[in-house]
């Protein structure tokens, strides 16, 4: 499949789950999209292989009590996918993090 | 719990209540792992809002707008359903389909020929029993007739003194109307017509709930006034008015004589309703019943009333038995024997179709059932073959429903498919029917595919999808995968079980077609019987038409004579005409005379206890014309003229009942005319000709009385022509010949005796027609299911036949053995095809015409019928057995 999709806010959501916000909730503050777009987006990035999904640990879900959030995380296509969306989209560059990224989820 | 505390923890957590619903429509594959994560995220906001202590209002509200967002991704995930496994299996149904054209061919062939069947009939149905007539309310109108059961006569007309009596007596009725039919010529016309039109009580409208759709209605007033005014159907109204609003107030020429439009009804008014005992002419005119002004003792009128609310038919029943038994007390010598008989309007209009339709459904029922087991064979046989294939597939782990629902989608879009084509087979066919023009089954021309027709057709195709898709599922789904991988191919017979269930469809398929084919032949025999009854005249080449004189411009006796006489020395000099004759009332047509008689030297009795005959006023030619043979004594001659001793003919009917000893000729007999017609006098018997078919082909017409028109003439008459060559081209001479003596005078009722005949024989010939069609289509299913299933066990044991014939088996003791196998089945199937008729057929005894329900003839010749057709359809499998080389199968040994 081509990357005709990747549109400026696919790859402000691509941004946000490289830059260790994974949780679908936790994508819309940070970006302000709305939850209507940000979902089906994810939907569609796992579906074209930019994104793996996995249910968190069940230990941190039961001490709240609820059942396992589900967390987001970029595959080698997907830095792939972003690196030429920061070519593309000038502006994303400036929320690059300067620190290491953080990789595995922990409570935000 | 109180039902507050469950409101309340309904609506504690609206945001997850919220993701539970819109969860619905999320493909079920996907739904428990979507709600999960949108569950996860609300309920880990929750929990932190918690913790920082601000879980207040607004930040419900937040969940609550946050959580409405798992709408729009419940939308986006609507694509993913085209991966569903309903869509996969469809998807995988149709390749299979496809890959096997033959089988979806002839399946879908089946499966047409047996909904459309259904559709059309229950369109019929539909129209004709099932959709209410088009009046208000209309289950509580009953139509009141005069009946008399010592003297034969169940539905009658009513006379308007007793339709008054009833009127003014009875509690039972909100509105009671009278009508009767009447046709009167549009004069002052370029073209002059005949119009049908019917006088009605000024209420009659009133109580059926209909209004004109132009001007008014008749008031009281002008009913008791006999005011001249007169309201037009609406396609008069179009055909002759151009549907100009501004005819309302004109006056027309009716007879000669101006009367005043005053509205005009709707399009959709159909009254009287099509049926048995109403006039079949839809009135073009409608004028006032003067009813109070004649106030006489002829039945003439037809009573239709509206059952007050809460009054059931019984009651008024037995209110109006109660009236007529009063009014038989009082005018004995006019009503002894007559009582009132109720009938609802619904029943009056269907009654006698109702057992014909139900016979043709119940014969629809059972084309479908065969073509449903047909397309469960071929599904089984088919099965068969693919035993691998959906071993394979359970190998690999398709689940046991998984594999049911595959087969039963296949099976289901079969039907669906042959439940579209069968629509629109049902579309034309019904468009067939409606457009026979059969006026005897009431409502047919208005039967139409509608929406309740289109939600069964869908509903009969579901469940038949289901049914013949449930028995080979069930059988694959519990194969054995060892074993069907084990064989690899190996075209071993299929086991007992499925053998067995083949069997026993082959089996019912026969018997349902034996029965069907029984059904039809009784109705053909029926058929042929009637068309073999002695009229009692030739309708071969006749033809009729109808001129009726206005009596403005033929005032008396003397001058209608003259034209009709006139008319007839011109009609009989045309070039084709062999005879011409004129007569007041023609067998089988519309008219008829029932007049009272009292033959002379036989005691007197009051009024209501004398013999009744059908009364003729017949020119002298009458008789040839109309090939009614004289059996005894002379024909009238124009000698039979006013001032010459009045003399009649009187049918053999007459003669054996009145005068046993066969002594007619010469006695007098007195023709009892109603006040107005004519004198009682005594008249001769002159001769005896043969009784005919009055009413109809199948019932008995009665005695019957002959005058002579030249003694007695009447103002409109009914022409009968023979001709040498097809009839109807006589019409358009014969038209200019009367209107070279008068062109203002209007023809009607132009056809032929054939036609009349024919009409009269309609209904039936629908029924048979039918019939005759499904049985076939019944028998040929049965047949091709019956070859399918030879056909394939032949080549399910090519091998075995290979071994036979290598071991020295001759053809014939291999064809002996396939017939043998086939013929088995036919046999047992004709056996319960047999009994289940005996048992059925009784239930169509009415409809059948000179043949009993268990008629033995027809029952062995349909069943070896049926035989025969049966060994052809196992000679070409059988053939093909003998014709396995038995090398090829050795070396695949």
């Amino acid at each position: 499949m081509g990357r005709g999709f990747l549109t400026y806010t696919t790859a402000v959501i691509l941004q946000a789950v490289a830059n260790g916000y994974l949780y679908g909730f936790d994508i819309i503050d940070i970006t302000g999209v709305p939850g209507g777009t940000v979902y089906p987006a994810l939907r569609r990035l796992e579906d074209e292989g930019y994104l793996t999904s996995e249910w968190e640990e069940p230990s941190i879900a039961q001490s709240e009590p609820r059942p396992p959030r589900k967390y987001y995380e970029l595959t080698r296509e997907g830095r792939e996918l972003l690196a030429e969306a920061v070519k593309r989209y000038r502006l994303l560059e400036q929320t690059q993090p300067k620190k290491e990224r953080v990789t595995k989820p922990s409570r935000a | 719990m109180s039902l507050l505390s469950r409101c309340k923890r309904l609506f504690r957590r609206p945001h997850l209540r919220l993701i539970a619903l819109v969860g619905v429509i999320v493909p079920r594959r996907l739904r428990a792992n979507w709600r999960q994560e949108w569950e996860a995220e609300l309920r880990h906001r929750e929990v932190m809002l918690a913790e920082w202590d601000r879980l207040d209002w607004g930040a419900k509200l937040y969940l609550l707008r946050r959580s409405t967002s798992a709408f729009w991704d419940a939308l986006w995930l609507q694509p993913k359903r085209l991966e569903d496994e309903m869509i996969q299996d469809l998807r995988y149904g149709v390749r299979m389909l496809l890959k096997n054209p033959g089988f979806s061919l002839m399946a879908v062939i089946t499966i047409t020929l047996g909904i459309g069947a259904n559709t059309t009939i229950f369109s019929v149905v539909n129209s004709v029993l099932l959709r209410p007539l088009q009046f208000r309310d209309p289950q509580s109108l009953v139509v009141a007739w005069a009946t008399n059961r010592q003297k034969g006569f169940l539905e009658n007309t009513v006379s308007p003194a007793d339709f008054i009596e009833w009127r003014d007596q009875n509690r039972v009725f909100d509105k009671i109307s009278a009508f009767a039919a009447r046709s009167y010529n549009l004069t002052g016309v370029d073209e002059p017509e005949v119009l049908p039109s019917a006088l009605i009580s000024a209420n009659l409208f009133d109580l059926l709930g209909v209004a004109p759709a132009l001007g008014r209605g008749f008031l009281l007033e002008e009913e008791k006034r006999g005011d001249r005014v007169v309201i037009l159907s609406h396609s008069l109204w179009q055909r002759r008015y151009s549907s100009d609003p501004g005819v309302v107030g004109k006056s027309l020429a009716l007879n000669g004589v101006g009367v005043t439009v005053i509205g005009v009804m709707p399009p959709d008014f159909e009254f009287p309703p099509p049926g048995p005992g109403f006039n079949p002419n839809r009135p073009d005119l409608w004028l006032p019943l003067p009813v109070d002004a004649l106030n006489s003792r002829v039945n003439y009128l037809t009573v239709i009333a509206r059952l007050k609310p809460q009054i059931a038919l019984a009651h008024a029943q037995a209110e109006m038995t109660t009236i007529a038994s009063r009014i038989e007390q009082r005018h004995p010598e006019t009503n002894k024997g007559w009582d009132v008989a109720l009938v609802p309007l619904h029943q009056q209009v269907v009654g006698k179709i109702r057992r014909a339709l139900l016979v043709l459904l119940g014969a629809v029922g059972c084309v479908l059932l065969i073509a449903c087991s047909n397309v469960a064979n071929l599904l089984l046989a088919r099965a068969a073959g693919r035993r691998r294939e959906i071993a394979i597939r359970a190998a690999l782990g398709a689940s046991r429903t998984r594999l049911v629902r595959q087969l039963l989608t296949e099976s289901l879009l079969l039907s669906l498919m042959g439940g579209a084509l069968g629509l629109s087979l049902a579309y034309w066919s019904v468009r067939m029917l409606a457009s026979l023009n059969l006026t005897d089954v009431p409502r047919l021309n208005q039967a139409r595919v509608d929406v309740w027709v289109l939600g069964l057709t869908l509903v009969v195709s579901l469940v038949t999808g289901l049914l013949f898709g449930l028995a080979p599922a069930a059988q694959l789904s519990k194969a054995n995968c060892n074993e069907s991988l084990k064989e690899a191919g190996r075209g071993l017979t299929g086991g007992f079980k499925r053998r067995y269930a083949r069997s026993l469809l082959v089996v019912s398929e026969v018997a349902l077609a034996l029965m069907l084919l029984v059904g039809a032949g009784l109705l053909a025999k029926s058929f042929v019987n009637l068309m073999r009854v002695n009229l009692g005249f030739n309708p071969d080449n006749v033809l009729t038409l109808t001129v009726s004189l206005p009596r403005g411009r033929y005032p008396d006796g003397q001058q209608q004579l003259a034209f009709f006489q006139q008319a007839l020395q011109r009609i009989s000099a045309l070039p084709g005409v062999r005879a011409a004759g004129a007569a007041l009332s023609i067998p089988l047509g519309r008219n008829t005379y029932g007049l009272n008689f009292s033959v002379a030297g036989q005691p007197a009795m009051p009024d209501a206890e004398r013999p009744s005959a059908t009364y003729y006023a017949v020119s002298p030619k009458y008789f040839d014309t109309m090939g009614i043979p004289l059996l005894k004594g002379r024909g009238f001659n124009v000698r039979d003229a006013q001032g010459a001793p009045g003399v009649v003919i009187i049918d053999e009917a007459l003669s054996q009942r009145f005068f046993p000893a066969g002594d007619a000729i010469g006695k007098q007999l007195t023709i009892l005319f109603p006040q107005g017609m004519g004198e009682p006098t005594p008249r001769e018997i002159v001769g005896i000709v043969r009784n005919v078919k009055h009413y109809s082909i199948e019932s008995e017409s009665g005695p019957q009385i002959y005058e002579p028109y030249l003694q007695h003439p009447y103002s409109a008459m009914t022409f009968v022509a023979h001709s040498s060559t097809a009839p109807l081209g006589l019409a358009s001479a014969i038209r200019s010949e009367i209107r070279a003596l008068d062109k203002n005078l209007p023809i009607a009722g132009i056809r032929t005796m054939e036609e009349l005949v024919a009409t009269t024989n309609a209904p039936r010939q629908f029924n048979t027609l039918l019939l005759a069609v499904f049985a076939t289509v019944a028998l040929a299913l049965a047949v091709v299911g019956l070859y399918g299933v030879l056909a394939y066990s032949v080549s399910e044991r090519t091998q075995e036949m290979g071994v036979r014939l290598a071991l020295g088996a001759q053809a014939g003791s291999v064809l002996k053995l396939v017939i043998g196998q086939g013929m088995k089945l036919v046999v047992i199937g004709v056996v319960i095809g047999l009994a289940g008729s005996f048992g059925l057929t009784r239930l169509m005894a009415k409809l059948l015409f000179g043949v009993g329900p268990t008629d033995p003839l027809t029952f062995i010749s349909v069943a070896a019928l049926l035989m025969l057709v049966a060994l052809f359809a196992c000679l070409i499998p059988a053939r093909r057995a003998t014709k396995v080389d038995p090398m090829v199968t050795l070396r695949h040994e």
